[in-house]
């Protein structure tokens, strides 16, 4: 069993300053950019607009991109979920539902469930 | 919850586009999500959730939760409606046919999985948002491969821009900040670069060992509105953006003239919200990434954006 986002943190607060390019240390800062405000107050109608926005960090290092790999890549037990066997489409659900001769679940979200929600 | 989950079949779609689309598989939808939780509150009402029903579309039971104990009282709901089903109302079918965005899966072509992902930080929030990861795909047809390839792929050292059309899409659709929710698409103006060169490293048995090295920059600004818990919905002028390295690695089968191997990063600083995104208190700037990899052959699944890719090219004419 994987243990909790926060219970990784500080495994991956230290990762962090060999992980990312010296363009992005800027943005692993510890004392980098604060929260916003707690829930129950106002959001500020207009956000004020960074004058100066962020440069576009220089080449990624093979190291780096190793690391950045590792980082972005998936745990398997995250995936775990997609072994149900899940018909990507309702016309496959339907089509499955038919021919095997069982009732239809079928997961609607904005975003496709299987990908981008 | 698995062992109540294997009485059904399982199937997962999009519902925006089973709410507004007009083929016999969205009508079977919008007549089955009508009975449900959602039912008689207008069109422009959200109907996600999970539907439970019979092939021939006869509502069984519906929710929209995250709960467990939820879940499973719905699915044993369904399966008692069922239970009193006739043989002949189980049986029956209907047509569920039509277009779909997977009709345009780049057979012979380029499946990407996109895996989206903060880089690491301190000040994330002590819950969800701690790890959030999102997946898109990102496809490219048998006839765009050339553009992804040096002039002489079997020739080390062959190096060259990837084609400008293609750069411009990966940036646009898929460098966006998706990974707590979806943010739109950037408008082909808000690209202030895309640029990717490939060159041919080793070609060793048959295989071209090819390095992706590029840059991308995403900018808008505008006045939209951005969803936040607890609180009143503002419209503000706002802007949003994206600044990437981008570096790859990838293995072309000089032969069969297909990619075995392909891994391209994208890390750079993202800024701004977007209505649903879930950026709300976190505007940034803060590191984010995204890796693009070879998707399983049998995923099929279309990419977020894919109604913004072109429209087939004409396939050349054999004379």
């Amino acid at each position: 069993m994987s243990s909790s986002p926060r219970a990784r943190l500080p495994r991956l607060l230290v990762l962090a300053a060999g992980l990312l390019p010296a363009g992005l240390q800027a943005f692993a800062d510890p004392c980098g950019p604060a929260p916003g405000p707690a829930l129950g107050q106002e959001p500020s109608p207009a956000p004020a607009l960074a004058a100066d926005l962020p440069a576009t960090p220089g080449p990624l290092e093979e190291r780096e991109w190793s690391r950045l790999v590792d980082w972005l890549t998936p745990p398997v037990e995250e995936l775990e979920w997609l072994e149900i066997g899940w018909a990507p489409t309702l016309e496959e659900g339907v089509r499955r539902a038919a021919l095997e001769g069982r009732p239809l679940l079928l997961w609607a979200m904005n975003g496709h469930p299987l990908g981008c929600t | 919850m698995r062992r109540e989950l294997e009485f059904f079949v399982p199937a997962a779609d999009e519902v925006a586009r089973l709410q507004r689309v007009k083929t016999p598989e969205a009508e079977w939808f919008r007549e089955v999500a009508e009975e449900g939780h959602n039912g008689g509150r207008g069109p422009g009402v959200t109907r996600q959730g999970i539907y439970a029903a019979t092939a021939g579309g006869r509502f069984l039971a519906s929710i929209n939760t995250r709960s467990p104990e939820r879940m499973v009282a719905m699915l044993r709901e369904a399966r008692e409606r069922w239970d009193e089903l006739t043989e002949e109302e189980r049986a029956a079918t209907r047509e569920a046919g039509g277009a779909r965005p997977e009709d345009r899966y780049p057979e012979g072509g380029l499946a990407l999985l996109a895996h989206l992902r903060d880089l690491p930080r301190e000040d994330l929030p002590d819950d969800w948002r701690a790890d959030a990861r999102n997946l898109d795909r990102a496809w490219f047809q048998r006839e765009e491969l050339a553009g992804l390839l040096p002039p002489d792929p079997g020739r080390r050292r062959s190096e060259g821009p990837v084609e400008a059309s293609l750069a411009q899409r990966l940036a646009r659709l898929h460098l966006v900040d998706n990974v707590r929710g979806q943010a739109p698409l950037f408008r082909p103006e808000c690209v202030v670069e895309a640029e990717l060169s490939v060159r041919v490293v080793r070609v060793k048995r048959g295989r071209a060992e090819l390095e992706y090295v590029g840059r991308a920059r995403l900018e808008e600004r505008g006045r939209w509105a951005v969803e936040h818990p607890g609180r009143r919905k503002v419209e503000a002028d706002r802007q949003r953006g994206y600044a990437a390295a981008l570096r790859g690695e990838a293995v072309w089968n000089l032969e069969d003239q297909r990619f075995e191997r392909f891994d391209l990063v994208a890390a750079g600083p993202r800024w701004g919200a977007t209505q649903f995104n879930g950026r709300y208190d976190d505007e940034g700037p803060a590191g984010m990434g995204v890796l693009f990899t070879l998707a399983p052959s049998e995923d099929r699944v279309a990419p977020a954006y894919h109604w913004a890719y072109p429209a087939p090219r004409p396939v050349p004419q054999e004379r």
